[in-house]
């Protein structure tokens, strides 16, 4: 049974991996919790789900090909 | 000659490795400004200035956390300039608050992904544009291009431990203000419900019992 500790424990390493702030070692050990227990895969797939949705949803500028020849142009002039 | 071959080593470099980050550039920048217009100016901005100085960049190292940051620090510029026009600085910016070393992870985990149906689209833009530019600044570097904390460190120019403050901060407000807007969208969180169902049958069940 997962307790209240276990539980702060399992957000906190997701949140780190998913930040790039686990080295080596605690990333593949976090990797094989994921691989062999649920409430660690559920908790990955989850805040893999958020994060995706968050990237997906946000505005971001269409076409920069203007921008890209703007630019060059600026840095041709003499 | 010399002279030559060097500027097309460093028109090829600027080609290369600093151009294929203008789209990622322009969404931080529009993130900041508020517009495109604004957005696209920062950026032409910051590519002239990264030209201009290209000999100090080495190549192959990290030309996309270089160029974000020229252009926090264009922004900043461009920030400083406004507020000496008071009415153009928003409240936000004003609002002073406490950075801590704070040691605190936090991810999504307790954000309901159901919240996502009821989006129309540009809630999450909303939700990350009202909060305050610091914690803007860094749900922008951290979870839309996935700077690592020293990278985002170097980036603003503060601690580590302060970025991993405002980041847990940051995403607290994000979280509130998304759940916000999927409720006022009719999103109802039954979570908290459920457990007083629970519980209010446990009384029901030893009202009972007692008479």
């Amino acid at each position: 049974m997962t307790n209240f500790t276990d539980n702060d424990e399992l957000k906190k390493q997701v949140g780190m991996y998913f930040d790039q702030e686990l080295d080596a070692l605690s990333k593949d050990a976090f990797l094989k919790k994921v691989n062999t227990d649920p409430n660690y895969q559920q908790a990955y797939q989850h805040e893999m789900t958020i994060r995706d949705k968050i990237k997906k949803y946000i505005h971001r500028p269409g076409d920069s090909a203007h921008l890209i020849q703007a630019i060059k142009n600026q840095i041709q002039k003499p | 000659m010399h002279k030559k071959s060097k500027k097309t080593q460093y028109d090829t470099l600027f080609e290369e490795e600093l151009l294929p980050h203008v789209t990622a550039l322009q969404t931080f920048a529009y993130h900041l400004t508020y517009n495109q217009e604004d957005a696209d100016d920062l950026v032409q901005e910051t590519y002239l200035k990264a030209y201009r100085f290209i000999e100090k960049y080495e190549k192959g190292t990290n030309a996309k956390a270089w160029l974000f940051k020229i252009l926090k620090n264009a922004f900043i510029n461009e920030y400083r300039k406004k507020s000496k026009q008071p009415t153009k600085v928003d409240f936000e910016d004003i609002v002073a608050y406490h950075d801590t070393d704070d040691v605190r992870v936090t991810g999504y985990s307790d954000l309901r992904e159901e919240i996502f149906l009821h989006m129309m689209g540009d809630e999450v833009t909303s939700a990350i544009n009202s909060l305050p530019i610091d914690f803007r600044t860094v749900i922008l570097l951290c979870d839309i291009e996935g700077f690592t904390y020293e990278e985002i460190s170097a980036i603003i120019d503060v601690p580590i431990g302060t970025v991993r403050s405002r980041l847990f901060r940051a995403r607290n407000l994000l979280k509130e203000k998304l759940t916000d807007y999927a409720q006022q969208h009719g999103y109802t969180d039954v979570r908290g419900q459920k457990r007083l169902t629970r519980g209010q049958s446990s009384i029901d069940e030893n009202n009972r019992e007692e008479e």
